[in-house]
């Protein structure tokens, strides 16, 4: 699970910010401290700052999975909330304090991407 | 108990007009949506509009507005619908996990449209994304795609999509287009209904010269396509329009290949449908005020058929009048004048319809034929090669299928899968999609934890 | 039709669920010509609502003779899986590291107690009564909130939906089969003796005929002029998302599949031919799954369905000869009784004799008992 967290400043987040909007939002992404814009939800927060193949694991093959739709069909953005497991991240919106744990399995995130 | 005379599901152009409207003619109303903010997909974002935003994308101010005239409203966002009774009973969780109820004297679903599922090979990597995924993002999160971007797909929101990449400085690196160069040609019927609105058509023709302009790479009448990568996707395989094989690579692959009805809301309360040959699709069926087969449960915009954010706001205002009217709040002459400009308008919009349709027909989606390998249900990972498995054992109905290879039986309840399992059915048997139809939906219709349903309350009360 | 030539054959099965599907693959498997008719969506499907369990503990308290038989059942349930598995590499999931009752007051456990006593001395069944601490030996996770259980050792579950599809797929390879996805209007004599089964689509002639068509038994014993004493039952079913392991011992409220969801049962509703699911059941079943298991709170309902059990007044299976070479084959336990079913049953049927073993669960067994059951058709 630690090995996952150096993939946050990896280099292929999918999607970059425009414009001058502030990061004031502080949640915990994995335990470490994250900043976020008040208009994000967790999933448009994740496609700025991990990389794509490291946002969950499917818990029916264990290959990995990343937002797809971001209209709360696809179910492909699963990720634990404030505990609670397999919530749309697409549809949550952050909150300062907010606790985002992926959920990957054990060992099998490839760290390299 | 909350009684409203009228609960409406969803805060796009369809609901948050319909709000606007109940209002003005003094009903009391409720409005829900799962999303993190009003606006739906067209008028995304709008909710969050601020000074340094406005004007970002086209229709941000008509969607702040109309966010402002429906205010009178009890408005919320982040709430979920997960139960509907016949008699439009509304069990919902909110943010906090708790269960509650609202139970209207009327109910409007305008839960809008959704990307037609596209299940073709590599879909499942991370890195492919719908087009319209991208534009949320660029509406309601202010981001753009970091690395090569690529488009594939049909339709006018692909193309659109291209154009506000290359003006927010995100040019794609390439458009892959799987419109067939000639296959489906319009006809002069749909060509002549489309001149009812001249300005849907001078948005197109700008639409094809900024993309021209552009120089960004073009590539039309795209085939047989899959996207190829390990753990992410990184490239884009396809045969282009002079049969040629191509490679291109690819951080981010954005597909699309039109819109279809996000109708699970109809579907859950098994109100009666239809499949439109036209936007091949399944709508439910609604009278002209958008009535549904369940008496007292309306459904009005994009969830009840492809006509456009326009429309659907029209059909918003006309729902509400035959409501106000069946509450007696206004008499039949009152609703029909009122309605009788809306109605005219929203024809208008619909004419340029069949145009879009015939000239955009699926391409992409279109899974009959996929091989056996390609996942069709994302969330069960269930291949075209098990379900053909599973029809030549005798399974040859949809809920058969889903019994017998777990295909729709994940957390979407078939959202991504039911047309792309109906066309390998009928790839198998030539019963055709229509007849075969789609998975049965169950509540609930978004999951919700057993805790917060175990000490949910009896009856319908009011919104905490 | 699905596949095969079904012109002219031994058997029609009517009914493609869990019961004609076993009897089917059955009478294939001793050598006859078998039409299985399935009425397709229009049926109710009692097997796609099952909850799986193979199960020998709570059955007979109506008609003691069935407690010994559903024993024998769940006795011969792994050699059947692993024939079933073998013919067609589907895994059944059996597993059967006992069963669960759970009794929420004293008075329940005392009841069941003494049910459960009685029943042994017939069957010979051995069971234990344990409190909720001795549970959770079995069930980890179990609370104290209740006053015990009763545990059969022989019990266990397997996957209905996975059973289904493998008595299918039997069916579909084992050459004689033929199969169509038709309702079948009429059961008529035929013309050289036996039977001609009737469908939208066209006849078949066979030289006996099985009914096993569920609820759809009604229609099609009446035309053959007789009325069965059987009725709906709804059970409403919920299943959750994917949890790590934890459950290898099923109740008939929680259980735990395979692939980590979990189903939650246990209603038992007189609702008619209504199929719908409740709220207030939905909200009922998950309170007491989560009183029984509260690390269940934050585990999330994915879907729910009903079903509808096919009940005789005393909960048993009816296997009767209604006319010279008609059988009928009805019950609610599809998966315990599945491997009878296939085996001895189909084994009856084959050879056209009825023996003592079937006695007690004629038809007639009803008439002489109290007025006549009202009987809803569908």
């Amino acid at each position: 699970m630690n090995k996952l967290t150096t993939s946050f400043s990896a280099p292929f987040p999918l999607f970059r910010p425009i414009g001058d909007e502030p990061a004031e939002i502080l949640l915990e992404l994995d335990g470490k401290p994250l900043a976020a814009r008040a208009t994000d939800t967790v999933a448009s927060l994740l496609l700025r700052h991990i990389a794509p193949e490291t946002y969950r694991h499917s818990a029916v093959a264990g290959e990995p999975r990343a937002p797809l739709c971001l209209m709360g069909v696809c179910f492909e953005c699963l990720i634990e909330i404030d505990g609670q497991k397999n919530q749309q991240g697409c549809l949550v919106r952050v909150r300062d304090g907010m606790r985002v744990r992926r959920q990957i399995r054990e060992g099998g995130c490839d760290e390299q991407a | 108990m909350s009684r409203p005379d009228l609960l409406i599901i969803g805060g796009g152009a369809a609901g948050l007009s319909a709000a606007a409207t109940a209002r003005a003619l003094g009903l009391s109303v409720e409005l829900i949506d799962e999303r993190a903010g009003l606006g739906g997909n067209y008028y995304a974002g709008a909710g969050d509009i601020n000074g340094s935003t406005v004007g970002l994308v086209a229709g941000y101010r008509r969607g702040a507005e109309l966010i402002g005239s429906a205010s009178g409203s009890r408005l919320r966002s982040g709430v979920s619908a997960w139960r509907i009774e016949p008699d439009g009973t509304t069990r919902f969780i909110d943010a906090s996990g708790a269960v509650s109820s609202i139970a209207p004297k009327r109910l409007l679903i305008a839960t809008g449209a959704m990307e037609r599922p596209v299940l073709i090979g590599g879909a499942t990597l991370p890195g492919v994304m719908y087009a319209g995924a991208a534009q949320l993002m660029l509406k309601t999160a202010r981001s753009v795609p970091a690395g090569r971007s690529v488009l594939v797909g049909s339709g006018p929101l692909l193309l659109l999509l291209a154009k506000q990449l290359i003006s927010f400085g995100a040019a794609p690196s390439a458009l892959v287009e799987t419109t067939p160069a000639s296959g489906n040609p319009a006809t002069l019927r749909d060509l002549l209904s489309a001149l009812n609105a001249p300005s849907l058509i001078r948005e197109g023709i700008g639409l094809y010269a900024a993309l021209r302009k552009s120089g960004v790479a073009w590539h039309r009448a795209a085939t047989e396509v899959s996207i190829l990568g390990r753990q992410r996707a990184e490239r884009v395989a396809f045969t282009d329009g002079r049969g040629e094989r191509r490679i291109i690579d690819a951080d981010l692959v954005l597909l699309h290949d039109g819109v279809v009805p996000n109708d699970h809301v109809t579907r859950q309360l098994g109100c009666d449908e239809e499949w439109n040959k036209g936007q091949s699709c399944f709508n439910p069926l609604i009278d002209q005020w958008g009535e549904t087969s369940r008496p007292g449960i309306f459904a009005a915009g994009d969830c009840t058929g492809i006509w456009g954010a326009q429309a659907a706001e029209l059909s918003g205002r006309i729902a509400v009048l035959a409501i106000a009217e069946q509450l007696g709040v206004i008499d039949t002459g009152e609703r029909d004048r009122r309605a009788e400009q809306p109605l005219r308008q929203r024809a208008r919009q619909k004419a340029f319809r069949p145009f879009l349709e015939s000239r955009f027909p699926p391409s992409l989606s279109r899974a009959g034929m996929a091989v056996a390998d390609t996942v069709i249900c994302r969330c069960e990972n269930v291949t075209a090669g098990e379900i053909r498995t599973a029809v030549a054992e005798g399974a040859t109905e949809p809920n058969q299928v889903k019994a017998f290879t777990r295909c729709g039986m994940g957390f979407c309840q078939g959202r991504s899968c039911s047309m792309a399992l109906a066309e390998i059915i009928d790839a198998e048997t030539g019963r055709g999609v229509a007849a075969i139809g789609r998975q049965e939906i169950r509540a609930p219709l978004k999951p919700i934890p057993l805790g917060s349903i175990a000490s949910a309350p009896a009856g319908p009360e009011a919104l905490s | 039709m699905i596949y095969g030539k079904s012109t002219g054959v031994d058997i029609a099965v009517i009914g493609g669920g869990l019961v004609g599907a076993a009897i089917a693959y059955g009478l294939l498997e001793k050598g006859q010509s078998v039409a299985m008719f399935d009425e397709g969506e229009a049926a109710f499907r009692a097997s796609r609502g099952n909850f799986g369990l193979v199960c020998a503990g709570a059955k007979g308290d109506k008609l003691e003779d069935y407690a010994p038989w559903a024993l024998q059942g769940v006795e011969v349930w792994a050699d059947f899986a692993e024939r079933l598995t073998a013919a067609t590499a589907i895994d059944l999931e059996l597993e059967q590291n006992g069963g669960m009752v759970f009794c929420p007051e004293e008075q329940d456990l005392a009841a069941r107690t003494a049910t459960m006593e009685r029943l042994r001395r017939r069957s010979g069944l051995d069971f234990d009564v344990l409190r909720p601490a001795e549970i959770a030996r079995y069930m980890p996770g179990v609370s104290d909130n209740f006053a015990g259980g009763i545990f059969c050792s022989i019990d266990g579950a397997a996957n209905p939906l996975k059973l289904l599809r493998a008595l299918h797929a039997a069916v579909s390879r084992t050459p004689g089969a033929s199969r169509q996805d038709a309702r079948v209007s009429r059961i008529e004599p035929g013309s050289g003796g036996g039977y001609r089964i009737v469908t939208a689509r066209g006849t078949t002639d066979c030289q006996k005929v099985v009914l096993a068509a569920g609820l759809g038994n009604l229609a099609m014993a009446e035309c053959l002029g007789v009325k069965l004493p059987i009725v709906p039952m709804r059970g409403q079913i919920l299943v959750t998302e994917r949890h790590d392991p934890v459950l290898t011992v099923p109740s008939e409220q929680v259980r735990q599949n395979r692939n980590g969801t979990f189903l939650l049962g246990g209603s038992w509703e007189d609702v008619g031919y209504d199929t719908s699911t409740t709220f207030e059941v939905t909200r009922d079943i998950a309170a007491l799954a989560v009183r029984y298991f509260p690390f269940l709170k934050s585990v999330r309902l994915v879907r729910s369905w009903s079903a509808l059990r096919i009940l005789a007044p005393d909960n048993a299976p009816i296997y009767d000869e209604i006319a010279p070479g008609a059988y009928l084959v009805t019950c609610h336990s599809g998966v315990s009784l599945a491997a009878l079913h296939s085996g001895k049953v189909a084994g009856w049927i084959a050879e056209g004799i009825l023996p003592e073993e079937a006695a007690p669960f004629h038809l007639g067994r009803f008439a002489a008992a109290t007025p006549e059951p009202e009987v809803a058709h569908g």
